[in-house]
């Protein structure tokens, strides 16, 4: 992609480690696609392990490209069975409206057409982020939210910011990952558009 | 009007000395207020910046203050032209009112909540409890001081007073009551695995979820609620029925002064550009989506609130409950948060409590549970003048004579004494004859008897000197003479 920051990129990846973040390049779809399959143990599962949040742009392909071992939140599904899929899964994947390198988050609408529920609920969730979505500060990625809401006419009724696993220190203040949200959170940052781009 | 807190009605002695024979807590408080002191440094030190945008957001909170009562209105407006509904609520037990009616017209059960600690101010579980609804607190360590049936020791880390063991006996006793496999072992990650498993079947099946607010933003009608475990973004999305009680003071103006103002809790409370979860609400669920609630209602607390602006503890209003006070206090860093008696402990408690209740509780908090070391105005990042305002409410304590009778003589008759230079002097005599009917010890305790006697449990009172700077300078002039 022309025009990325590198330097922006690097300082959202050391900033995503530090928070306790998991942090993966991607060139190639084929990458990506084992990547899920491994990190959601698909073979050991009989229901479909993986869901994913929808609202996937570039990364659309998903969709159909193993529908036996993954769920897909399309607007007019029925939320019920959606949650219950999600509660069940081993990994869920969403995509990001935008990334903040000084903070090292991401942050993720809830609309029609994207869910946040597999952000939530199964043990590992991985983002999707295009470097182009990556903005330096997260004070200009609040901006962004302001921008695009406007722009649209419309807020998402939910709105997240992920800077980290879910984690506690309420114990004797010792740091413990993953206590009701993800205990796993990858960013896959996507280097080459080409590469995943559907065969 | 004042509002209404619930307090520990053990008299301060008694909860002062339950805490300091408390070794588990005083352990652990005392290692995590350093930690999250130090880490707040560090953020701080490595992020220059930082400090412009606290400024920033000090100047703004103060207006949005100044300005309450229309940037509820605007706010409130807002929320309903989204198809939220909002409530304004005088007193702690409207607020509770309003909670219930919400839950009984919806036929409410089981209740599933975030950390709030408004709700502890105002007993929302209490009320729902004896409605005959399970309210489940859902924060790890809002669960765990839920199971021992016992109150937040600290605003951010609410069971830091109870260690590993005590937590697993009471997760066990938890899991023979729901007959369902116990923690796998005394370890921290087997006890909160054990906890993550209990509680998400809670959250998959409640009725309703309740939430507190971290801010209100008046321009667009969000509610911004900040966490680490993630437990309120199952708060907010998962139940049909959403409840968001916050007090009023936590309103901004507009989007940018949330920009400026939303990473300082983290910032100053744990040191980290942000917390893991920032969840912002800003509509029910529209149709079509996957989550979030059918319904969400909005009760902004006042409960002795507003009665403080335009007074010149206004500026306690602007506290976002980042506890830096806390964690830097020498006294809560001894005593932990119980010994307060109060929901809010530590420096913003002190000062809080009386004046939200008009010192109708506690009013000794201010007296005895600060020693003036200003730490909290240095660390506080909404600039409170903590130690100013301590010392004005020792002022009214005294003015409304809201000490007890013993202490109100035992000062009076000392400042007779000591009021004078000849006063002075008596009581020194006076001191040399007791001490010498005592008897020669090397800590003079015995010398202050009665209702003086506690001060020689804890300090060490000098023994009169045979003859005083005084009587020498006297006898050295008379001798010259
Ligand atoms: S008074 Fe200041 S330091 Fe204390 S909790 Fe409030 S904002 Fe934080």
């Amino acid at each position: 992609m022309l025009g990325v920051d590198e330097t922006i990129v690097q300082q959202f990846e050391e900033k995503w480690q530090s928070n306790a973040g998991k942090l993966l390049h991607i060139n190639h779809r084929e990458e990506l696609e084992d990547l899920i399959l491994d990190l959601s143990a698909a073979d050991a599962f009989k229901e479909k392990p993986i869901v994913v949040g929808g609202s996937l742009g570039q990364w659309e392909w998903i969709r159909t490209w193993n529908p036996e071992k993954v769920s897909i939140w399309s607007p007019g599904d029925d939320p019920e069975v959606f949650r219950h899929q999600c509660a069940n899964a081993s990994l869920g994947i969403t995509g990001c409206a935008w990334a903040a390198a000084d903070a090292g988050s991401v942050c993720l609408y809830s609309q029609k057409d994207s869910s946040l529920l597999p952000s939530l609920l199964p043990p590992i969730h991985v983002v999707l982020i295009a470097k182009d979505q990556i903005v330096l500060s997260f004070h200009e990625g609040m901006g962004k939210l302001y921008q695009d809401a406007h722009d649209q006419g419309l807020w998402p009724s939910l709105v997240k910011i992920v800077a980290g696993p879910s984690m506690t220190a309420d114990i004797e203040g010792q740091l413990i990952l993953g206590v009701h949200g993800p205990r796993d959170i990858y960013a896959v940052i996507i280097d080459d558009s080409i590469g995943i781009q559907p065969n | 009007m004042a509002g209404q807190l619930p307090f520990d009605e053990r008299p301060w002695p008694e909860r002062r000395d339950a805490a300091l024979q408390n070794q588990t807590m005083r352990h652990t408080i005392g290692f995590v207020t350093r930690r999250f002191t130090l880490v707040k440094q560090e953020v701080y030190r490595a992020n220059p910046d930082i400090e412009a945008s606290r400024t920033v957001a000090v100047g703004q909170k103060r207006k949005a203050i100044h300005d309450l009562p229309e940037l509820l209105e605007r706010f409130r407006t807002q929320v309903e032209e989204h198809g939220g509904h909002t409530y304004l609520a005088a007193r702690a037990e409207d607020a509770v009112d309003i909670a219930l009616n919400i839950a009984r017209t919806n036929q409410v059960k089981s209740v599933i909540k975030s950390k709030s600690m408004v709700t502890e101010e105002i007993e929302l579980n209490q009320a729902f409890g004896k409605e005959g609804i399970a309210v489940r607190e859902t924060d790890l360590g809002e669960y765990i001081i839920q199971l021992a049936h016992e109150k937040p020791s600290h605003i951010l880390a609410p069971a830091v007073h109870r260690n590993r063991h005590q937590v697993a006996d009471l997760f066990q006793e938890d899991a023979a009551q729901k007959k369902i496999a116990p923690p796998h072992s005394d370890d921290i990650e087997d006890l909160t695995r054990y906890a993550r498993e209990r509680l998400r079947q809670e959250f998959l099946q409640a009725d309703m979820g309740v939430t507190g607010g971290n801010f209100l933003v008046a321009e667009t009608g969000t509610l911004v609620l900040i966490t680490n475990e993630g437990n309120a973004d199952m708060v907010t999305s998962l139940p049909p029925v959403l409840v968001s009680i916050v007090g009023v003071e936590k309103m901004v103006e507009n989007w940018t002064s949330l920009q400026e103002i939303i990473q300082q809790p983290a910032m100053s409370g744990i040191g980290r550009h942000l917390s893991s979860y920032t969840t912002m609400i800003h509509a029910p669920k529209s149709s079509g989506s996957a989550e979030g609630p059918e319904q969400w209602h909005v009760i902004l607390v006042d409960n002795g609130r507003m009665a403080l602006r335009g007074t010149k503890f206004e500026d306690v209003l602007s506290c976002i409950r980042c506890g830096a006070c806390l964690n830097v206090c020498p006294v809560f860093r001894e005593v932990g948060g119980h010994a307060y008696g109060s929901v809010y402990p530590g420096p913003i408690g002190i000062v809080e409590t009386p004046l939200l209740t008009d010192f109708q509780i506690l009013p000794e908090l201010p007296s005895k549970l600060c020693t003036l070391c200003h730490a909290c105005q240095e660390a506080c990042p909404m600039d409170i003048s903590l130690p100013q305002h301590i010392v004005s409410l020792r002022h009214i304590v005294i003015k409304r004579h809201l000490n007890s009778g013993m202490v109100g003589w035992t000062l009076k008759t000392w400042a007779r004494f000591w009021g004078t230079a000849s006063g002075y002097r008596r009581s020194i005599s006076l001191a040399r004859v007791m001490q010498r009917f005592y008897g020669k010890r090397r800590n003079a305790s015995g010398l202050i008897p009665g209702m003086f006697a506690g001060w020689g449990q804890t300090r060490e009172i000098p023994q009169v000197a045979p003859q005083t700077f005084h009587e020498w300078w006297q006898d050295r002039n008379q001798k010259g003479e």
